[in-house]
């Protein structure tokens, strides 16, 4: 829902995971045949994750939050590393989703989404 | 036997392609003089065609079709752009409707992005210095092709 303006919420800890899901379409194959993250995938300015701690207070693994998306992959950032590029990170409980959170500001310009990208991992790796 | 020599006028030549993708077919037509086909023409074509075969919330989070004025922009600008021997780059598709091309080569990360209601621009970043700058276009066309000369 774009438009909308978030406030960080500091009782998000800094070692938070947030999962972000990556469609084959935002994963690039890098020279040696390795799956790295577009940073297409973190240019939102109202950036959908999935908040780790929320989906394990519910039993759900975080390999859950692609449970309906067969053949992406999962990745993961801190909330600490979203802060240090002046996002703020937030909830926003879905119906759908209760997991949900956002990290809201400018990604678009200053190599933001690439600097996300550098701090991301695969928790669930696509397969070529 | 008496020869004749003739100099032949180079001749603008009709050419077509087509491209499928997602059960879906495009046509590209153009008119360019008879030369071969660089080598990364046909999976540049391909990646802008698959952007247009996107269905809607590609991406999971709600994304909407790609804008295909964007996809027009791109390939008429980096056409002119890169030579016949230039490496061909990865075509992604933003969430907002626009697209961007990267290469990630030789130590150096390039993204062209055209986006909705912004003027194109690229970024570049040196992985081993972590140096990085951002251009806008088309004033920078030429850094951009000297650029993505350095990364054959």
């Amino acid at each position: 829902m774009p438009g909308r303006i978030f406030e960080d919420d500091p009782s998000i800890a800094e070692d938070e995971r947030l999962l972000r899901r990556i469609p084959r379409a935002w994963v690039v194959w890098d020279e040696l045949g390795n799956a790295t993250m577009s940073s297409a995938a973190f240019k939102d300015e109202e950036l959908s994750v999935n908040i780790e701690s929320v989906m394990a207070r519910d039993g759900r693994p975080p390999a859950d939050a692609i449970r309906n998306y067969p053949r992406y992959g999962l990745a993961a950032f801190t909330a600490a590393h979203a802060r240090s590029l002046h996002q703020a990170v937030a909830r926003d409980p879905l119906p759908e989703e209760p997991a949900h959170g956002v990290v809201y500001g400018p990604k678009k310009r200053g190599g933001i989404g690439g600097k996300l990208s550098d701090g991301a991992i695969w928790v669930v790796t696509p397969i070529d | 036997m008496e020869y004749v020599l003739k100099r032949q006028e180079p001749v603008l030549l009709p050419r077509k392609r087509i491209y499928y993708s997602r059960g879906q077919a495009y046509t590209i037509e153009w008119q360019e003089f008879d030369k071969p086909l660089p080598a990364w023409f046909d999976p540049l074509m391909q990646g802008f065609v698959d952007l247009l075969t996107l269905p809607h919330d590609w991406n999971s989070y709600g994304a909407g079709a790609i804008d295909q004025n964007m996809v027009l922009s791109a390939m008429n600008l980096i056409t002119g752009l890169l030579g016949p021997t230039s490496p061909v780059p990865r075509v992604v598709p933003l969430s907002s409707g626009g697209l961007q091309l990267e290469w990630h080569r030789k130590g150096i990360d390039l993204e062209v992005v055209f986006d909705r209601n912004e003027q194109p621009f690229f970024y570049c970043r040196n992985r081993v210095t972590g140096e990085d700058s951002e251009h806008e276009l088309p004033e920078d066309s030429v850094l951009l092709r000297s650029i993505i000369g350095k990364l054959e």
